[in-house]
């Protein structure tokens, strides 16, 4: 437990810091409340619209290829760990494995889910 | 430096917890992304029940049991959240007790 | 070289995955604009994997694809080719019923043959399985491909609802199935079936745990040959799906499926006392199936719904044989295998006459009874071919489904499982009703003013399908000890692995 105890004090160190910052800037810091200040900010402009708006749905299929290419490479982690040891069969078994994403990665090209525009 | 362990029964028993709470969420929930979140859940406490199992018996295989699995929900959770995309722009909804067209 | 002898053996699956991956890349090249082509294509690799399939019935069981030290992932043996065979045959027919389906439909998608062939690597991968792992990769790709196949027509209201059902049940499933794997390999230590038969000789250490293992993996099962009372997606589905891939998964993912259980059962399973105990259970389902299948179907007015109740209770029947087979009695293994190339056939066949008959009127309307009067008069043909799947289907000879249930019924009662006989006789009987109403409504008085007449088809495609659904279910009818010997030599081959 001894070196999650070092751990333990960075943590507090940490938030010790956080709060002393803000307590400084809250009792040093001038005040001059006005309605125009109290509005939420928003880069100087008054807030437009609601907050939850729909997202195009190109990020979807982003995001849905992203899911699948991500994990599939997973296997590639064990695989080149113990690749002596498997020798030439395993070598060809990700190079179809490889082959075959890298298929799926052209079909998804030419398909046009990759085209922002 | 002897670490106190967790006994394995105890990932045991979170692993079913999920488990039940993935089954129960599939039964009750109305949304359809929330219902497919649920079922994430009960398999990745599939996966946790595998990862303990794994180091009960000492052995690696049920760690790649967990990488096997991961990938298969990934593909699962891309064609699932393509279908409820595909119901949506048909029917502006996806609750799932809205659904009704057929029945008998 | 250890990697090609590997891919040697279990050819079929390699000619799949060529097939598919060559014809998605032509298709996104855009080689063809005529979609007769990506028929034809998917024709060819089924048929060639077919050959393989069967050339591979006469070869040694080999294990493949081991890691060092570890067991075989994939058993190449004549159980899983003879299999294999069965459903690319399913596959073939079902490809041959979609043209005349998507050109009506105007769902074109050169996807569509392409996920039809990857769903069958997945099943014939279900069927070759070596473990439990395995077993669940080759479930998932064959399940995530229908799940696609099945919302196809995203347009289409009932299409994408009866996908996102599919979907979530069969997720659901997966879930189930998943938990029980892990529980088995928590209470054996291992997943490979081989090992697991070797560990079940001495007494398990987590008998509790493995039988709540065996029941969720079951009820994952369950789920996926919608099996009562997990059945409760399949009518829906089955409904709002493109009807040749409606045909393609009640076939194929149930043949699949019971196929890789006769394994799980026959290698992992057999002669162990835990797993006596989840007899009861299996029992149990295949009750429920059968009487509550039947019954439903009876209330049916949909054709293609009560087709689907249908293949619920013929779920059933072959849960009869699982039964039989994990009471140790032998010949159930070549029964359920009888039992399935004669269902894949006849229920085929009857959604083929459904494409057919679907082509003018769209939606729900044209799978109505009534929407059938008349029709054995102006297609005589199609009406005979409708009578010989319906007469199958009820299980009176001459056809594949009389033997189907006789192999099955004979090995229960081998087995002492006198109820479940029973059962299932009662609910063929009962399913004489429905069965008929279907030819009786082909036969009624021809409606004069039934509106502008389906014309003949032009689709060789699809009277192709018909003519080999009608010739497999005759077949297997007037022939039928030359399959199940073949059944029985494939299962033979089970122990040898």
């Amino acid at each position: 437990m001894a070196n999650y105890g070092t751990i333990f004090v960075l943590f507090l160190i940490a938030a010790m810091i956080a709060l002393i910052l803000w307590t400084l800037a809250s009792v040093l810091g001038p005040k001059a409340p006005n309605p125009r200040k109290e509005r939420p900010f928003e880069c100087g402009n008054p807030p437009l619209g609601p907050v939850v708006r729909r997202v195009s749905v190109k990020f979807y299929i982003v995001a849905l290829l992203f899911i699948v290419f991500d994990i599939e490479t997973v296997f590639l982690y064990p695989w080149a760990v113990i690749f002596s040891e498997l020798g030439w069969l395993g070598f060809w078994t990700m190079v179809t494995f490889v082959a075959i994403l890298g298929l799926g990665l052209v079909y998804v090209w030419k398909k046009g889910a990759l085209d922002w525009a | 430096m002897a670490e106190p362990t967790v006994p394995i029964v105890w990932y045991l028993i979170l692993s079913v917890a999920l488990f039940s709470i993935g089954g129960l969420g599939v039964l009750v929930r109305r949304n359809a992304i929330v219902v497919f979140m649920c079922v994430e859940l009960m398999l990745n406490a599939a996966n946790l029940a595998f990862i303990s199992f794994a180091r009960l018996h000492g052995d690696m295989s049920g760690h790649i049991y967990v990488f096997l699995v991961m990938a298969v929900a990934a593909a699962e959770v891309s064609v699932g959240l393509a279908i409820i995309i595909a119901v949506f722009r048909t029917r502006s909804t996806i609750n799932v007790d809205e659904l009704t067209d057929m029945s008998g | 070289m250890q990697y090609l002898n590997a891919l040697t053996a279990i050819l079929p699956v390699v000619v799949l995955l060529g097939t598919a991956v060559i014809l998605l890349m032509l298709e996104v090249f855009s080689l063809g604009k005529d979609r007769i082509w990506a028929a034809n294509f998917s024709l060819v690799g089924l048929a060639v994997a077919f050959y393989f399939a069967m050339k591979g019935l006469g070869a040694e069981p080999q294990a493949l694809f081991a890691g060092p030290g570890k067991s075989a992932p994939i058993i190449a043996d004549a159980f899983g080719n003879l299999a294999a065979a069965v459903m690319l045959a399913g596959a073939f027919v079902a490809v041959l019923l979609s043209p005349e389906y998507i050109k009506n439909a105007r769902c074109s998608s050169g996807e569509y043959y392409a996920l039809i062939l990857f769903s069958v690597v997945g099943m014939i991968v279900m069927a070759m399985a070596g473990d439990l792992i395995t077993f669940f990769l080759g479930l998932e790709v064959m399940s995530i491909g229908v799940y696609v196949l099945t919302g196809i027509r995203r347009n289409d209201l009932r299409a994408s609802e009866a996908a996102l059902k599919y979907l979530l049940m069969g997720a659901f499933a997966t879930g189930f199935l998943l938990m029980g794997i892990a529980f088995i390999y928590g209470a054996t230590g291992t997943v490979a079936l081989p090992e697991l038969a070797r560990q079940m000789v001495a007494p398990v250490g987590g008998a509790p745990i493995l039988v709540t293992g065996l029941v969720l993996l079951l009820v994952g099962v369950a789920f996926k040959v919608a099996a009562v009372p997990f059945h409760l997606w399949a009518p829906d589905v089955y409904e709002g799906a493109p009807t040749p891939i409606t045909g393609f998964m009640a076939v194929g993912v149930k043949a699949a499926a019971f196929v890789a259980l006769v394994r799980i059962v026959a290698v992992g399973f057999a002669n162990s006392e835990e797993s006596a105990v989840v007899i009861p259970f299996i029992s149990v389902i295949a009750y429920l199936t059968i009487i509550v299948g039947n019954l439903l179907a009876i209330v049916q007015r949909n054709v293609k719904r009560m087709l689907a109740y249908s293949s619920v209770s013929h779920a059933g029947y072959a849960l009869i044989g699982v039964v039989a087979l994990a009471r140790g009695e032998e010949s159930a293994g070549a029964a359920v295998l009888f039992y399935l190339t004669a269902y894949t056939f006849m229920t085929l066949g009857a959604f083929g006459v459904l494409v057919f008959l679907e082509r003018k009127e769209g939606g729900a309307e044209s799978e109505r009874f009534g929407a059938f009067a008349g029709m054995g008069y102006r297609h005589p043909a199609l009406g005979v071919a409708m009578s010989v799947f319906m007469v199958a289907l009820a299980g009176m000879p001459p056809t594949g489904g009389f033997f189907g249930k006789l192999y099955i019924f004979s090995s229960a009662i081998n087995a002492g499982e006198m109820g479940l006989v029973f059962a299932g006789i009662l609910g063929s009987i009962i399913s004489v009703y429905y069965y008929l109403r279907v030819i009786v409504s082909f036969y009624m008085v021809d409606v004069p003013d039934a509106g502008p007449l389906p014309t003949a088809t032009r689709s060789r495609h699809l009277t192709a399908g018909l003519i080999i659904a009608t010739a497999g279910v005759l077949t297997l009818g007037i022939f039928p000890n030359q399959w199940i010997e073949l059944g029985k030599l494939a299962f033979k081959s089970l122990q040898l692995g």
